[in-house]
């Protein structure tokens, strides 16, 4: 359950205070897939940085029962300067796994990344299809109620971003993904409710056509 | 479920094993934290051979700089890792486990343990080489490391908290510690300079810790006016304001992108 009461976030600018939420009090509806859209700039991000407890409100308090990934983006989390094994063994020693859980999860992140001998090479060598298999392949190998996802399928080719779907498929027996897309086809195939933000106020669309409507309507302006 | 320190424990740890690997990519990294501070101090036992031959205090001169070198060397990287530790880690605060204290203390560990093992290892080949290191005062030895351990300490997490707010922090910080090679007995005991003056410098923690070093490796080594006393007060109260600055700051370093 991840409820928000009284959440405000601004970010202080030259121009004065720009509000991402503004006393927002909401619970998020459960066991539901939440695809996240609007403007660039809006908030969707820090949206997520929230709820991922890697940032936090201004004032308010955000709940949530049950465990949260990390926001999984193209950037942040992953060292460029390691190798994509060295990243995963990182990611599992936080999490505080023994040596075995750990090379099993790591074998796993580097069968499912898809890498090869990429996994041995550096992180600031990869294309950014790579680097979002390997980000990708390290959440999968954890089981959380939530998942937290920001774009990370969007550079991935059409063949892992149909294995990707599979996977979160499959996790989604007993966990849920928030995700941020531009893509409403994605958020589409994958979500099953839509959270529209827009000027810090939470709207959810329970009918993705609808909230398909509203994303077309917010691009022509 | 973890407790609290279990998981700080796990994230230290993997902080660690990170920061060896990127540190020391190649053998010549470790090498270098040892052979870094024995050119130093070889450079300046040339340039001061040509002055005397006696050194100071009845001192061969490359026992005299080496504790000078060592503690200036430890105090001014920890003083970059204000600023640096926030850079480097910036993009593991997205993991929530991963807080800035955890890779403050492991910058700290990190930067100790090279401080230990490169005076273990240039001592032991001064005495390989002949020279005698009695270490007189192996008690007060350890008290004045602990105090350098905790100033550093906190002075790393000051600095980081400051730089939260000036940007160019660590051009001016570079430039203000270049000078502490010059004021901090590195290269001459406080007891060749006019006793009217010693004010000038007794301010200076840096002074007493290298002043003490020396006196408690050599006997007959005078350093008048030094205190540890004041060392320990000077580090205990820099650790104390670093611990308090960070609990104001730290989620602005954890958001801070």
């Amino acid at each position: 359950m991840i409820h928000m009461e009284q959440v405000t976030k601004y970010y202080p600018t030259a121009s004065g205070r720009r509000y991402i939420l503004k006393d927002v009090t909401q619970t998020l509806p459960e066991n539901k897939n939440i695809g996240v859209f609007g403007r660039n700039g809006t908030g969707k991000s820090t949206l997520l940085k929230l709820l991922g407890g890697i940032d936090y409100p201004n004032s308010g308090k955000i709940t949530i029962k049950g465990s949260m990934s990390w926001p999984m983006a193209l950037s942040g989390g992953i060292q460029g300067s390691l190798t994509g094994r060295d990243n995963a063994r990182f990611v599992c020693r936080v999490y505080g796994d023994n040596e075995k859980v750990l090379n099993k999860k790591v074998s796993f992140i580097h069968e499912f990344s898809e890498l090869d001998e990429f996994f041995d090479e550096p992180v600031k060598t990869y294309s950014s299809g790579m680097r979002s298999r390997l980000a990708f392949a390290i959440s999968m190998a954890f089981d959380f109620d939530y998942y937290l996802m920001d774009e990370v399928t969007a550079v991935g080719d059409a063949r892992f971003k149909e294995k990707a779907r599979a996977a979160l498929n499959e996790k989604r027996e007993k966990s849920n993904v928030i995700f941020v897309s531009h893509n409403i086809g994605e958020i589409k195939r994958i979500c099953d409710i839509g959270m529209y933000i827009e000027d810090g106020q939470l709207k959810i669309y329970d009918d993705l056509d609808e909230a398909a409507a509203r994303y077309k309507k917010m691009i022509q302006g | 479920m973890r407790t609290s320190w279990q998981i700080q424990q796990a994230v230290i740890k993997a902080l660690f094993i990170r920061e060896i690997k990127t540190r020391f990519a190649t053998p010549l990294g470790y090498a270098w934290a040892v052979l870094g501070p024995f050119l130093q101090v070889m450079v300046l036992v040339i340039i001061f051979s040509f002055i005397s031959r006696n050194g100071y205090q009845g001192l061969a001169f490359a026992l005299f700089f080496t504790p000078g070198i060592l503690l200036l060397n430890f105090f001014t990287q920890q003083v970059n890792n204000g600023s640096a530790t926030i850079q480097a880690n910036k993009g593991l605060f997205n993991y929530k486990q991963v807080k800035p204290f955890d890779a403050f203390v492991t910058r700290a560990l990190i930067e100790f343990a090279l401080l230990l093992v490169s005076s273990v290892v240039i001592f032991s080949g001064f005495i390989w080489y002949g020279y005698e290191v009695p270490v007189v005062d192996p008690l007060t030895l350890m008290a004045i490391f602990c105090c350098m351990a905790a100033m550093g300490f906190g002075f790393s997490i000051l600095f980081g908290c400051i730089s939260l707010y000036f940007k160019d922090m660590n051009k001016i910080v570079s430039l203000m510690t270049r000078p502490l090679f010059f004021i901090s007995c590195i290269i001459y005991p406080l007891i060749v300079i006019p006793s009217e003056y010693h004010y000038l410098f007794l301010w200076n923690p840096l002074v007493h810790a290298v002043e003490l070093v020396r006196v408690s490796l050599y006997p007959y080594y005078i350093a008048p006016g030094v205190n540890i006393g004041y060392l320990f007060f000077v580090s205990l109260s820099v650790s104390f304001l670093g611990v308090l600055a960070y609990r104001r700051h730290w989620q602005q370093m954890v958001a801070s992108r």
